[in-house]
């Protein structure tokens, strides 16, 4: 009686979850299709501030290249990148030289209050506008990045994580 | 229970029965979510969903529970509500999914939902339940939101009231001087004190609920003694 009971409830669960996963994820699929592709919104967040268009490079995975008119001025990419707790999405702008031209930190989930500083406090992201792909470590490891006080951890996920998508692009150029 | 009234349990949930500073639950999101005004008030709404949601469900089941595996069965039913409101927030209120990240799950594990159900739903009737319900919500969500301002102006210099609200059709947590007649109240009111960090990390959650607990007791002891010596004791 008592595991028919359980099952019971456990299946009573199992639908109203089915049914509203169901709802939701029509309504979400909804949303990514106005949102567009990541070309729509790479243009929406400016990481490459003179960009009128992006374009998928041929057999490149997530980097976009990034015209201004007929002009080829830099790349662009969005991914996601291990953050302290969980994934973090960074969008990344460079120059054709590589050297960083914006980063949008898109969504994450580090510590409220803390961590959450790094998406909270566009100085932080700020800093890395016009730093090569050799600077792009924190300043305490030696490079050009000066990290939250108090936000330290994240700070260099994100740091590396800039790293890791330019490594990414630049890869996927060549 | 039938002579105790509806207002009654509410007001007992929020003072005589205050979840955090006299039940001592649900410290663990009380302590990580507390930062700041806006944090509580979206961890208090969404709470307040679970709650009640709990409260009912266990209610109406509570002579179908058997006893051995009522934990379980609370713990799906929680779950069920968590994960519901979870889903829901994304689809159909993203910018509040944002601002709540992490929080939303993190109900699961708040002990106050099934410390109610374990000592309240499961032996009460479902109207009473509900009055549980809204009772320990806003006694929650008050102590959250006392918390997370006292921590804001205390951490930060500056305290921003926020709340939901639908602006240009888009729902979220919006300043007060949003609303049409408040706007004379600023974004971020300014306190003229030295910020101290230590007051937005865990020490600083520590240090405030601490003290408003010391002031939520020294409060209760001496109703407790006036009542006594109403009764003729000599002290």
């Amino acid at each position: 009686m008592i595991l028919i009971k359980l099952t019971l409830v456990a299946a009573v669960a199992a639908a109203v979850l089915t049914a509203t996963y169901g709802v939701t994820q029509e309504q979400l699929d909804k949303l990514a299709a106005e949102a567009g592709g990541p070309d729509k919104q790479l243009l929406e967040m400016g990481v490459v501030p003179d960009a009128t268009k992006y374009k998928a490079v041929s057999g490149g995975e997530i980097c976009y290249e990034a015209y201004d008119g007929g002009d080829l001025i830099g790349y662009g990419a969005m991914f996601e990148v291990q953050g302290m707790q969980d994934m973090l999405t960074l969008a990344v702008g460079v120059d054709p030289d590589f050297v960083v031209t914006g980063v949008v930190v898109v969504s994450q989930k580090e510590t409220p209050g803390i961590g959450s500083k790094v998406q909270e406090q566009p100085e932080f992201v700020a800093q890395f506008a016009g730093v090569g792909p050799d600077g792009l470590t924190l300043s305490s490891d030696g490079g050009e990045i000066d990290a939250i006080s108090g936000a330290s951890v994240s700070s260099g996920y994100v740091t590396a994580g800039v790293a890791e998508i330019v490594g990414k692009m630049q890869e996927e150029v060549s | 229970m039938a002579n105790k009234s509806f207002v009654g349990e509410i007001i007992r949930g929020i003072i005589k029965d205050n979840p955090v500073f006299v039940l001592v639950l649900g410290l663990c999101p009380t302590l990580a979510v507390s930062t700041s005004f806006a944090n509580a008030l979206g961890m208090a709404l969404a709470f307040t969903f679970v709650m009640l949601g709990s409260n009912i469900f266990v209610s109406l089941l509570r002579k179908q529970i058997p006893a051995d595996v009522r934990i379980p069965i609370f713990i799906l039913i929680i779950c069920t509500f968590v994960t519901m409101i979870d889903m829901m927030l994304e689809a159909f209120l993203p910018p509040m999914y944002d601002a709540l990240g992490i929080f939303v799950p993190l109900i699961v594990v708040n002990c106050i939902v099934i410390g109610r159900a374990e000592a309240y739903a499961n032996r009460n009737p479902v109207l009473p339940s509900i009055a549980d319900g809204i009772g320990i919500s806003i006694g929650f969500a008050a102590a959250l939101m006392l918390i997370g301002s006292i921590r804001e102006i205390l951490g930060t210099g500056g305290l921003k009231l926020v709340m939901l609200n639908v602006v240009d059709g888009v729902p979220g947590f919006y300043p007060l001087s949003a609303i049409p007649g408040l706007s004379f109240i600023p974004e971020v009111i300014k306190f003229p004190i030295e910020p101290a960090v230590v007051m937005i990390t865990p020490p600083g959650a520590f240090l405030t609920i601490a003290t408003l607990m010391l002031l939520f007791k020294i409060m209760g002891d001496r109703k407790r003694v006036k009542q006594l010596i109403k009764e003729g004791y000599e002290l």
